[in-house]
Order: structure tokens, then sequence, then C-alpha cells
């Protein structure tokens, strides 16, 4: 029995390692697509421009300003949001890189400047660009201080909190006499700046004595990182080869289904029939071979992805767990579309043209994590989706056992309904000859 | 042997088959020759456990109904249609056909079998790059590959040169003289002439005539005046002379 059973899967395997078209399907294509797509998405994720989205949610002369500032840098692309809630979930969608929000009472404590208060920013940044969310607060820094400028500028904004400063200053008995001195020298010196700066551009290396002398820091950040709740693939290869997987089960099937359509075409099942085996023999003999041919092709293409694109499995056992799952779920799959469209080649081309829809749909076309949300929705749809999902979590999404195995049921799941179509489809044709 | 007893099948309104019984004994070829359409190849796949009589009985001496597995085991089948893969070669076919069998087979056997067809020069060439004779040789040397105490040939010269015919029946004879019994169908009289001991006539699904080659014409062929033509003469007057499909 087993005898027989390896003797058919090989022989299969034999014949289709020998067509060339089948051999293009099952393993050219799906390489090639891999490499393909890991090439131009692998260009699409390099740093595009910084974008950021700015919010002002109290306007005022200075959040307004420091906000034109901001658009007006030539390293950033700037948008704006209506609220809090939208800049921050414009960074969890990952359309910019980070949120800046000037908060209600920005204008109110700036004015507080020189009295212990700074302009409050708060930032939430996408934590894959953290470096550029530090340069970008570096940023809000430097035009912190341009900003000061323009609170200097303004002598009648300056000289309330300047005389309410100069008395609290007078009042301290804290400090000792020397200090007071020196700070009240520096407000005099701001005041006489700001006097200057009415008339002229002068006196701005007053200001940078002044600022230098205070450890003075005009801008207070509060930064925040936002993750996107979904794990970034290592590389555009870690999405490509999955995505060259699904190309891959989808040559397996049709190269079964074109076998098993050929045993009929060549009169090789009534060979098949006549020898001393049943029916059931035959048949997992073949579905062997289609399970052996996609584990072997997953294989090969996520070996390539390891050793040449540096597509580190996460969990290599796990892994080889899922790929056994999805080969045998496909050879279900498989079995059905040949149980309901092997007829005839006109039915034959239509079991094909279903494979592909599914495939496409699947994430053959756009990989998964790219797929907007319609699309995603309606991959569900297709067992090529839950061979991706159950692929990807030992391959480089992680998550728990869990999740994983959550994965590799749903695409057991989906064997177990081609299977039962497939039965029910050779019950039902059985009845009717 | 092989005996079929009053079996009848139908597709749908037509009786392809209509009361057929038969026996074939060990060591003896058994000819069924009719025209196209007549119901030979429709009882031979009774015969072989393909196809389940409608009503009437197949028994395999010893072994019972080949509709069980164990008892095709005894079997040696050459379709009338050529059953090869084209991507295998003659000895990949042979190798895979035997181990379907159960058997082990040497290399030295699987030379042999090739020689037996004439087709060991060519054993590792793809079958697809075979001619219509070396095709339906090597279909035959599948059905011999197990060595079955029962031959069932389907037509196994249809299309082929004289050499392979005369080959074929060769292969045939020689077959029946170890022991082996064969059922042969054929549409061609010279065929049945040559390598039957016992010849059933069928058309429309029935057995028409039954005998030697000698009975049948003695019964059967031209009457006095007529040149005798044989088993020709048995064939046109037993099923007219009407075209077939
Ligand atoms: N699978 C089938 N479905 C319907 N009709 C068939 C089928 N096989 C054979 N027939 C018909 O049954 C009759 C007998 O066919 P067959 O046994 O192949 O005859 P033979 O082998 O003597 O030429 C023919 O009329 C043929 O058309
Ligand atoms: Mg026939």
């Amino acid at each position: 029995m087993i005898q027989q059973v390896i003797a058919i899967a090989t022989k299969d395997l034999r014949l289709l390692v020998r067509d060339r078209g089948a051999l293009f399907f099952t393993v050219f294509f799906p390489v090639v697509i891999a490499i393909l797509f890991g090439m131009v998405f692998g260009k699409m994720s390099t740093p595009n421009p910084f974008e950021v989205v700015v919010v002002v949610e109290e306007p005022g002369p200075l959040a307004n300003s420091f906000a034109t500032a901001l658009r007006g840098d030539s390293a950033l692309v700037v948008e704006s949001a209506p609220n809090r809630e939208s800049a921050i979930d414009a960074v969890r969608k990952k359309r910019v890189a980070a949120a800046i929000i000037f908060p209600v009472g920005f204008d109110a404590r700036a004015e507080t400047i020189f009295s212990g208060g700074s302009m409050p920013i708060d930032c939430v940044g996408d934590p894959s660009r953290a470096a550029e969310i530090g340069l970008l607060q570096g940023k809000l820094m430097e035009i912190g201080f341009r900003q000061l400028m323009l609170v200097v500028s303004d002598r009648d904004r300056l000289m309330r909190p300047m005389g309410e400063m100069r008395n609290q200053i007078e009042g301290n008995r804290q400090m000792s006499d020397s200090e007071r001195t020196a700070v009240l020298k520096i407000l005099a010196g701001v005041q006489e700046l700001s006097g200057a700066k009415k008339g002229e551009e002068q006196g701005s290396n007053a200001i940078g004595g002044a600022t230098a002398a205070f450890e003075f820091r005009p801008v207070s950040i509060r930064a925040e990182m936002m993750t996107s709740g979904e794990i970034e693939p290592p590389s555009s290869y870690a999405v490509t080869f999955p995505q060259g997987v699904v190309w891959g089960l989808a040559g397996c099937v049709m190269a079964f289904v074109t076998t098993f359509v050929g045993e009929r075409a060549q009169g090789t099942m009534t060979r098949l029939r006549a020898a001393p085996i049943s029916m059931q023999i035959i048949l997992v003999g073949k579905a062997l071979g289609c399970v052996v041919s996609s584990l072997v092709m997953q294989a090969l293409l996520l070996t390539l992805a390891w050793s040449v694109f540096g597509v580190r499995p996460l969990d290599p056992w796990t892994l080889l767990l899922a790929m056994s799952i999805v080969s045998i779920v496909f050879t279900a799959l498989a079995m059905m579309i040949a149980a309901l469209f092997e007829s005839s080649g006109a039915a034959e081309g239509a079991g094909r043209a279903l494979v592909i829809v599914l495939a496409i749909v699947g994430g053959g076309s756009i990989p998964l994590v790219f797929m907007p949300p319609l699309l995603r929705t309606i991959s569900v749809a297709s067992p090529f989706r839950w061979a991706i999902s159950a692929i990807e979590g030992p391959l480089w999404r992680g998550g728990s056992i869990a999740e994983q195995f959550a994965a590799m049921g749903s695409i057991a799941i989906v064997g177990v309904v081609c299977a039962s179509i497939a039965i029910v489809a050779v019950a039902v044709r059985r009845r009717g000859s | 042997m092989l005996s079929l007893r009053s079996l009848r099948r139908a597709y749908g309104t037509l009786q392809a088959v209509d009361g057929v019984s038969l026996q074939v004994g060990r060591g003896e070829v058994v000819g069924l020759l009719g025209p196209n359409g007549a119901g030979k190849s429709t009882t031979v796949a009774m015969a072989t456990g393909l196809l389940r009589p409608d009503s009437g009985e197949v028994e395999l001496a010893g072994f019972g109904d080949p509709i069980n597995p164990h008892a095709r085991r005894q079997i040696g089948l050459a379709p009338q249609e050529l059953a090869l893969y084209s991507g295998l070669t003659a000895t990949e076919t042979l190798l895979f056909f035997s181990r379907l069998y159960g058997v082990a087979t040497r290399r030295d056997q699987l030379r042999t079998a090739l020689e037996e067809v004439g087709l060991s020069a060519r054993g590792h060439d793809r079958v697809g790059t075979f001619s219509g004779g070396m095709k339906r040789r090597l279909n035959l040397a599948v059905a011999l590959i197990h060595s079955p105490s029962l031959l069932v040939l389907d037509e196994p010269t249809a299309g082929v040169d004289p050499q392979s015919r005369a080959h074929v029946r060769e292969i045939i004879r020689s077959r029946a003289t170890a022991g082996c019994a064969v059922l042969v169908t054929t549409h061609d009289m010279e065929e049945a002439e040559k390598v039957c001991d016992m010849i059933a006539v069928m058309d429309h699904g029935v057995i028409l005539a039954h005998g030697t080659l000698s009975q049948l014409v003695a019964a059967h062929g031209s009457k006095a005046g007529a040149a005798s033509r044989g088993l020709e003469d048995v064939l046109l007057n037993l099923t007219g002379r009407s075209l077939r499909e």
C-alpha cells in the first residue's frame, strides 16, 4: 500500500520536474516575483521626505507663528490636522513620521518664558523613525529660539513679565546678593536689547550671552512614541517571498489538477484503476506528490530568502510546521478544484481561473501587509491569505504560540472545508453516473 | 480461469452489452471479434473490474470478482486507448506499473521485458518520442510486467505496422503456451484467425456465435457455390453489411 502510494507520488513528481511549463509556474515564476517585488518594495520604503502633521489646538499669535516657521522648513513636509486625535491617527497609520501638537495654553505659557515658563510642544512619533524624530526635536528647539526673538522684540509683551520678574527677583530672599545683581543685570540687558530690536537688527550677541548664562530652554517637548500596533517586516523580501509562495502554491495546485486531468486524457487512469489498488490509494498517492511539491517549493523559496536575502526565520521549526500544514491544505484545495472542474478541458480552464483569482485576492499581487482595508477584508475569502498568515508568524512577525497556532488552525480549517467540498462533489457525481 | 456470466451493461438507453457469457481457460486464447461499437471494450472493462455490470457475474478462478483489488493482481490489461505517460522513459514506465502491482522488478527483468517487445534499444528514451507501433508494444509490455495469469488485450494491434503486429501475435501465443489465459478483442479477422483458439463473434452487445475457426466457418460460412473467404464471410453473414461507428 505504502509502496504504491510512493510509486504514484514519485511518478507525478518526476513528470512535474520534466514538464517545463509546470516547473516554470511552480518554481521559476515565484522566485522572480519574490526578487522583483522585493527590489521594488525595497526602493519604496527608503526614507521618503520627512513628513509631519501639525496641530494648533488653540490658535494664538505665538503658536501660529511657530507653526508657520515649521512649515517654512525645507527639510520637512508639513501638513495640518484639525485635532490631536486625527494627527496621532496619521502617525499610527504611518502616513506621517510624527505629529507636532501645540497644546491649549501654548501662547499663555510662552509669555511666561522669562519667569520659568516655556513653550510646550507635544511630539508623537513613529518609533521606526526614531533617529529622524531626534533631529526633529533639535529643530523644534532651534525654531523655539528664533520664536523667542519674537517675544523679545515685542516690547509691550516683554515688559509685562519683565516687570513681574524684576519684582520677584528683588523680593527673593533665598537669592544671594551677587546672584540677584547678576540676574537683574541680564534682565536689564534683555530690556535694552528689545529696545534696540525695535529700531534695527543689533544686539544678537547680547541675547546669546543671556541664554548661555541661564542654560535656557525655550521649548519643552513632551515626546511620545506611537507604535502602529503592526510589526514591521524586517525587509521587503520578508514580504515578497511569502508573496512568491502564493504563486508557487498556485502553480502546485494547477500542476496537480493537470496531472489529474492528464490521467484521464492519456487513458492512464484506466491503468491505475485496473491495478490491484483502491481508488483511495490512487488519490493518496497523487495527493502525496502534491504535498511534497508544495513543501519543496516553499522550502526552496524561503531558503533562498534566508541565504541570499537575509530573511532569517524567527522560528524555523514552527515555520516548517506551518509550511507542512499549508502544503496539505493546498493539496486539499487542489483536490477540490480537480473534483469540481475535472470533467472537461473547459472546466479545467475555469478551475485555473479560480486559482489565479484566489491567489491575486489572497496576497499574490499586493502583499497582505500593504493591502488597503477593503481588499484586506475581501482577502479573507482566499485560502492563500490564510497560508501567508500562517507562514509570516514564524518567519518574521513573531507573536505568541497561541497566535501562531490560531493562524495555523485557520488555514487547517480552510483545508477541511476544501476536502469536504471535494468529497461531496465526488459523491454527487458518483450518484449522478 | 475467467468466466463471464450473462453480463449486461447499459449507457443511458443504449444497451452496450446485453447478456454476454464467455469462458477463458488456462493456456487458451479467446478472441472477441466484432465491428466497432459491438460492446467489446465494455465487456473487457467489466471483465477487468473497471466497470460494474448492471447484472451478471465476473469470476476469476480462485480469486473472485475483479472488482476487488486483490483479484486484479492476476490480470494484465492492455487498454484499447494507449495508456502511457509520455514524460517517462520505457524503463520508468515498466518500473512504475510493476510497483503498482507490488512486484519488485530487477534491472535484468526490465531488460528482458523490453526485449520481449523489441524495445531494448529504446529503454531510456521518453515514451513521447516513440512511434505508434512502439507505444503499442510498450502498452503490451506493461500488461505483461507482473506476469499475470490472465491477459486481457483490447485491440492490441490497432493501427500498427505489419512487423509490430506479427510481433505482438508471437507474444500472445508464447504467453498462452506458458499457461496464461488470454482474452483478446479485435475487429480484424486475420488476427482472430491467426492467434485465437476460440472465437466469439459479437455485435450489438450479444455474442452471435462461438467456437473454433473451423466450427464457425462450417456453421456460418458462405454456402456452397460462393468461394469461401473464411472468417470474413462468417462475420459479414452474422453481422450484416451496414456501416458502423
Ligand atoms: N462511456 C460511455 N458512455 C456512453 N456510451 C458508451 C460509452 N462507452 C461506450 N459506449 C457505447 O457503447 C457501445 C459499445 O461500445 P464499446 O464497448 O466501446 O464497443 P467496441 O469496443 O466493440 O467498439 C457503443 O455504441 C459506444 O458508443
Ligand atoms: Mg473497443
